[in-house]
C-alpha cells in the first residue's frame, strides 16, 4: 500500500463503500484506490473538514 | 512458443521468448553491443505499451487498468542511422515485486540498459516519482516521460517541467502518447543519452519514509493544482463504484453489451452474410469445383457435407466471425474507459464468497474473449491460488467468443429460452465450482488493493487498433486448426469411420446422453477448438433438449489443445492434467443427469 501512495499522513477521502464488506474507494491526492474493507479498517485516520 | 493476446505477437523476430526471468542479456555482453538498449519503466497504467507501440510500430495490447501488460516485448527502432532495442515490460508500483508480472519488470532492470525510459503519470506525480527515484538508486542513464498531460490538464495540474528537471536531474519530455505528441522529442533524448557513459552513483540508503519526504519535498516545489469542477467523466467514474446507482448501472452495460453481440451477430448473420452465403458463395464455390473434380470422395471432401471450401469458410467467416467482432468491440470498450476495475469493486463481495476477488474480474471477463489471454493475465495476481482459481474457472465454464458465437448460431435461432438457460448453468457452474475450489486450494484470497483508473473516453485510433489486432489474431489462429478439423471430419464421415466410431462410443452419446451417435464428431472436434465442439451440432436434426445436451457437454468439456498447453506452460502438468480431468467428468456427468431427469420428466 505504501508503494500505491498512501501512507502515514496522507489527506483522503471515502468516495464509497460498499455493502458486505465490499471494498471502499478512497481517494487521496487526485487518485482513487479500492481497499479491502478489512484493512481500511486498521488504518488510523484523523476527521478533517475542509 | 506461442505468444498470445498479452503483447508480442507475429513473426518472431517480433516475438522474443517470453518469461519471468526476463531477457538474457547481462551488463557485460551489453558493452560490446551496436544496439541500444531502451527500457521503458513506470507504474502501471501510465501508458507505457501506448509509446512502446508508436514508436515501434508494433502491435501490443493496452488498456485503461493496471496490469495490462504481463510479460516483455521487444521492439526495434532504426533512427538517425543507429538501432536501438525497445523493451516493454509490465508497470511496478515498487522495485519489490509482489506479482510475476511485477517480477518481470524488476528483472529487467537488474539486466540493465543504455537508458531507461521512466514512464510519469502526470495526474499522478507523487506515487511516479516514488517509483523514480528507486530507479534512479541503479547506475543506468534515465530519461523521464511526463505522460497523460492531457488529463492532468483537464483535473488542473500543472507541472513545472524545469524545475522537475532541476530535482530530478534528468531530461523530462512531457507527452500525450495516445495522441503521438512528444514522442519524437522523447526519441532524440533517449538517443542523445544512450551515448552517455553511466554516471557512477554511490547508492545513498534512504528509507521509505525518507523517500516519500523527499518526493512530497519534490512535488510541493513543481505541481500546482487549482480546484477545477469535477469533469462529465469524472463525474461519471463517481457514480459508476456507488452500489447505488452502480449495480443499476452495471446490470445495464452487461445487459446492453449481451443484447449487442446476440442481436448484432444475429443481423449481419441474416441480412447480409447468410443470403451471400447461400446465393452466391456455395453456389458458385460447388459448381467451379465440380467443373474440375470428379464425383466421387474428393468432390465430397471438398465442397460436400463436410467440403473444406464450404465449411472451412462458413464456420470461420460466416459464422464465428461476427459474433467475435461485435464482443470485441464491446470489450475493448469496457477496458479503454475504465470501467472494469469498477465493475471488479462493485462485485467484489460476491466474488470473495467464491474465492476470488474484484481485480480478478479483469482475466474472467477476457476469459469470455479467450482464455489463453485470461491464464496469462493472471500473472498480474499476487497469489498463486488466485491464479489457479481463475484458471480452473475459465477452463471450466466460462465459454470463448468463437464457442459463444456457435451457441448463439445454434440455439438462438430454435429457442432463446435454450441459450440463456445454458449461460445460467454456465453462471451457476463458475459459482458452485468455485466455492468448492475456494475450499479445496490452500492459502486466503488477497485482499482487494487496486486502483481506480481515471475513467477516460476511449479514443477511437486505440480502439479501432486493439479491435483489429484481436480480429486478426482469432482469424490467424482460427482458421488453419478449424481447416484441419474439418477436413478430419470430411475424411471420417466420407470413409464411414464416424460411424464406426460412433458405435464404440454409442452407450456414452446415445445411452447417455441421448444423442445420435453422428455427436461423436463434436467431441473430437472439441479437443482442437472449443467452438467445434459445437459447430457439427448444427449439421443434424436436433430436438431442443439434444441442443441443450450438446451444449452443455461442449460447455464444460475441456478446453482447447491450445489452453492446455498454456496451462501446462504457466503452471505444470499436473494442473493440467487436473483440469483435464475435472472438465471432462463434470460435461459428461451434469449433461448425462440432465438427459435423464429431462427425459424421465417427460421432454423429448
Ligand atoms: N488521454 C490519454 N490517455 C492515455 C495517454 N497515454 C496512455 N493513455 C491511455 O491510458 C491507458 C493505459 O495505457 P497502457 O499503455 O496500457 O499503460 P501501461 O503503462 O502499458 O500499463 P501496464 O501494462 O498495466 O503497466 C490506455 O487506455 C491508454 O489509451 C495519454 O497521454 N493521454
Ligand atoms: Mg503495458
Amino acid at each position: 500500500m505504501n508503494s500505491l501512495g498512501l501512507r502515514k499522513g496522507s489527506k483522503v477521502s471515502v468516495r464509497s463503500r460498499q455493502f458486505f464488506g465490499g471494498p471502499l474507494v478512497v481517494q487521496y491526492d487526485s487518485r482513487s484506490l479500492a481497499i479491502d474493507k478489512k484493512i481500511a479498517e486498521q488504518i488510523p485516520v484523523k476527521r478533517c473538514i475542509d | 512458443m506461442k505468444c498470445h493476446n498479452m503483447g508480442s505477437k507475429g513473426s518472431s523476430h517480433k516475438c522474443k521468448k517470453q518469461s519471468f526471468h526476463g531477457g538474457v542479456h547481462n551488463k557485460r555482453s551489453l558493452v560490446m553491443h551496436d544496439d541500444i538498449r531502451i527500457l521503458l519503466m513506470g507504474n502501471p497504467n501510465v501508458g507505457k505499451s501506448v509509446i512502446f507501440s508508436k514508436l515501434t510500430g508494433l502491435d501490443v495490447l493496452t488498456a485503461n487498468y493496471a496490469g495490462t501488460t504481463v510479460s516483455y516485448t521487444e521492439g526495434h527502432i532504426h533512427y538517425h542511422g543507429k538501432t536501438a532495442t525497445l523493451i516493454d515490460v509490465p508497470g511496478t508500483y515498487s522495485l519489490e515485486a509482489t506479482s510475476p508480472a511485477e517480477e518481470v519488470a524488476v528483472n529487467f532492470l537488474e539486466d540493465g540498459a543504455n537508458v531507461v525510459i521512466c514512464v510519469l503519470d502526470a495526474t499522478n506525480l507523487e506515487r511516479n516519482l516514488n517509483l523514480a527515484l528507486q530507479i534512479k538508486q541503479k547506475d543506468i542513464p534515465i530519461i523521464y516521460a511526463l505522460n497523460l498531460i492531457d488529463v492532468a490538464e483537464n483535473k488542473g495540474i500543472s507541472i513545472d517541467v524545469e524545475k522537475l528537471e532541476k530535482e530530478l536531474g534528468a531530461p523530462v519530455v512531457t507527452t500525450v502518447a495516445t495522441r503521438n505528441v512528444g514522442l519524437k522529442e522523447l526519441l532524440d533524448t533517449a538517443w542523445e543519452y544512450s551515448l552517455k557513459e553511466a554516471i557512477p552513483i554511490t547508492p545513498v540508503h534512504i528509507s521509505q519514509d525518507e523517500r516519500w519526504q523527499e518526493v512530497g519535498r519534490i512535488v510541493e516545489n513543481v505541481q500546482v493544482v487549482e480546484h477545477r469542477h469535477p469533469t462529465f467523466w469524472d463525474k461519471v467514474g463517481d457514480i459508476t463504484v456507488q452500489p447505488f446507482p452502480g449495480l443499476p448501472i452495471a446490470m445495464l452495460v452487461l445487459t446492453f453489451s449481451m443484447l449487442f453481440v446476440v442481436g448484432g451477430g444475429q443481423g449481419i448473420r441474416s441480412l447480409l452474410l447468410l443470403p451471400i452465403l447461400n446465393n452466391y458463395y456455395i453456389p458458385v464455390v460447388t459448381t467451379f469445383v465440380s467443373g474440375f473434380v470428379a464425383e466421387g470422395i474428393l468432390l465430397n471432401v471438398l465442397v460436400g457435407e463436410y467440403g473444406v471450401l464450404i465449411k472451412g469458410i462458413e464456420w470461420p467467416f460466416f459464422l464465428i466471425l461476427p459474433y467475435v467482432t461485435l464482443f470485441y468491440i464491446v470489450m475493448s470498450f469496457l477496458e479503454d474507459s475504465g470501467y472494469l476495475p469498477r465493475l471488479g469493486i462493485l462485485l467484489d463481495s460476491m466474488l470473495r464468497r467464491i474465492g476470488m476477488v474484484g481485480s480478478n474480474i479483469v482475466p474472467v471477463v477476457m476469459g469470455y474473449g479467450c482464455a489463453v489471454p485470461a491464464i496469462l493475465g493472471t500473472r498480474a495476481a499476487t497469489t498463486r491460488k488466485q491464479r489457479i482459481m481463475i484458471t480452473s474457472l475459465v477452463a471450466l465454464a466460462v465459454p470463448c467468443t468463437a464457442q459463444s458465437g456457435a451457441f448463439i448460431a445454434l440455439l438462438g435461432d430454435q429457442s432463446i429460452i435454450a441459450l440463456v438457460f445454458v449461460y445460467l448453468v454456465s453462471f451457476a457452474a463458475i459459482i458452485v465450482a468455485g466455492y468448492i475450489l475456494d475450499k479445496l486450494i490452500p492459502g486466503e484470497a488477497e485482499p482487494m488493493l487496486m486502483e481506480v483508473p481515471n475513467l477516460l473516453k476511449p479514443s477511437s485510433s486505440a480502439l479501432m487498433q486493439k479491435i483489429w489486432i484481436r480480429i486478426k489474431q482469432f482469424l490467424v489462429e482460427a482458421e488453419v486448426p478449424m481447416l484441419l478439423g474439418i477436413l478430419f471430419a470430411a475424411l471420417l464421415v466420407e470413409t464411414g469411420m464416424l460411424l464406426v466410431i460412433g458405435n464404440i462410443l454409442e452407450p456414452l452419446v446415445a445411452g447417455w446422453l441421448g444423442l445420435p451417435i453422428e455427436a461423436s464428431l463434436a467431441l473430437m472436434l472439441g479437443i482442437v477448438r472449443r467452438e467445434l465442439g459445437v459447430l457439427p451440432l448444427l449439421e443434424l436434426e436436433l430436438t431442443t433438449l439434444q441442443l441443450i445436451v450438446g451444449s452443455l457437454v461442449a460447455l464444460f468439456y475441456l478446453p482447447c489443445v491450445t489452453v492446455m498447453a498454456v496451462i501446462i506452460k504457466e503452471f505444470d502438468l499436473k494442473l493440467s492434467l487436473y483440469v483435464l480431468g475435472f472438465t471432462t467428468i463434470t460435461a459428461f456427468t451434469l449433461a448425462g443427469i440432465f438427459n435423464q431427469v429431462a427425459r424421465l420428466l417427460g421432454f423429448q
